[in-house]
């Protein structure tokens, strides 16, 4: 009995670990997206690129912390469903906003996963960074989802 | 002769294995462990009393971890020699230590003789980072060739498409950059088309990394 909790406690904690990894509170959001990236595509079956630019400074906590779950869930779907063999994120920093881009060269997603749990998640976190979504995608030239986070208001919608 | 050239202060919080960790170290001729930490605190009193040549630290250590001790000890002692020993693989994390100054990194599961081979390296004064975590950092993915055309592509563009372009690389949509702009949603997608033939480029991502190298939009 005393074994089970011992391990629970050990999978409760490997799953915080995953939910905010180290990298992400102490040396920020592309770093952490990094790590991240290489770890999601470890087995090399899909190539992935991340670039970033003008991003030396970090960003609010909770705009870093939803970022990088929106690009985790982006690429989770991706793994999961685009069939691509190649993807870029990018991550932008410009006057008032900062610009998540993250594109695959799959299937492209039709109009029922535009409603899934994937997604729904995503506006969530959305809602919590004063962030909007666009995704455009097509059969031909895959997915493209770009982020934007207004930076200009200090606060999302509501805390959680 | 006798006398040890090197002492060594070992902190890990691993009580059997800061012991092998002495003995194997004691265990070579020009090496001695002269102080054991149990923390990170601990480890910064100790150097404090009695520099040593070098500290070998774990990273996850109680009270205060192996990264905080070092950047502590780095900015009392900007000289000190510092080795991390620790399981941890994550490409941030090389990055952080290297900007820090520590010199050397090895892992856990590396042999007695890659261990000693880097205590030696970093008392010499060089670096020493294990190679299954120091692979360089990826060369840009196919280098533009500097001498090509590409800086003399923007002169095509048109006063409208780079305001398009602006709003493109701030993450609107056409819907978005047509009503930003009082123009058709199919007139933005016509703009679009022609920008990306006029650049060379075939999605967005090229688009904002062209615009970006290009100094066409500022960051």
């Amino acid at each position: 009995m005393k074994r089970m909790i011992t391990d629970a406690g050990a999978d409760v904690r490997t799953i915080s670990h995953q939910m905010m990894p180290r990298a992400l509170t102490e040396f920020g959001l592309v770093d952490a997206l990094d790590d991240m990236i290489d770890k999601s595509f470890a087995n090399g079956k899909i190539a992935c690129r991340f670039e970033h630019h003008n991003m030396e400074e970090r960003l609010p906590q909770h705009i870093e912390i939803g970022l990088y779950r929106i690009a985790q869930e982006l690429i989770n779907n991706i793994i999961k469903h685009a069939d691509a063999k190649n993807v870029e994120v990018q991550l932008v920093k410009r006057e008032k906003h900062c610009i998540l881009i993250v594109q695959d060269n799959g299937k492209g997603i039709d109009q029922e996963g535009k409603k899934g749990i994937g997604i729904q998640n995503i506006n969530s976190r959305l809602h919590v960074i004063n962030g909007e979504l666009n995704l455009e995608s097509d059969s031909h030239s895959g997915t493209t989802a770009i982020v934007r986070v207004d930076l200009s208001k200090p606060y999302g919608n509501e805390s959680i | 002769m006798g006398m040890k050239a090197f002492d060594i202060v070992l902190a890990d919080d691993h009580e059997v294995l800061i012991e092998g960790l002495s003995a194997l170290i004691n265990s070579e001729e020009n090496l001695n462990v002269s102080a054991l930490a149990s923390n990170g605190e601990e480890l910064v009193k100790i150097v404090k009393q009695n520099l040593p040549h070098l500290c070998i630290v774990d990273l996850d250590m109680p009270r205060m971890n192996g990264l905080e001790a070092s950047e502590l000890l780095l900015k009392l002692y900007p000289d000190i020699k510092i080795l991390i020993l620790s399981m941890h693989k994550e490409k941030s994390l090389l990055k952080r230590i290297k900007t820090l100054g520590i010199k050397g990194y090895v892992l856990k599961t590396c042999d007695k003789c890659e261990f000693v081979f880097a205590i030696n390296q970093i008392l010499k004064g060089k670096t020493y980072f294990a190679d299954e975590i120091n692979e360089p950092f990826l060369p840009e993915e196919g280098k533009e060739n500097h001498l090509d055309d590409s800086n003399l592509k923007p002169a095509l563009l048109s006063v409208r498409e780079r305001e398009v372009i602006y709003h493109l690389c701030n993450g609107l949509s056409n819907n978005q950059i047509a009503s930003e702009l009082h123009i058709s949603s199919k007139t933005v997608d016509n703009h679009r088309t022609n920008i990306m033939r006029k650049l060379d480029v075939h999605n967005v991502v090229e688009l904002v990394r062209f615009c970006i190298k290009n100094g066409l939009i500022n960051g």
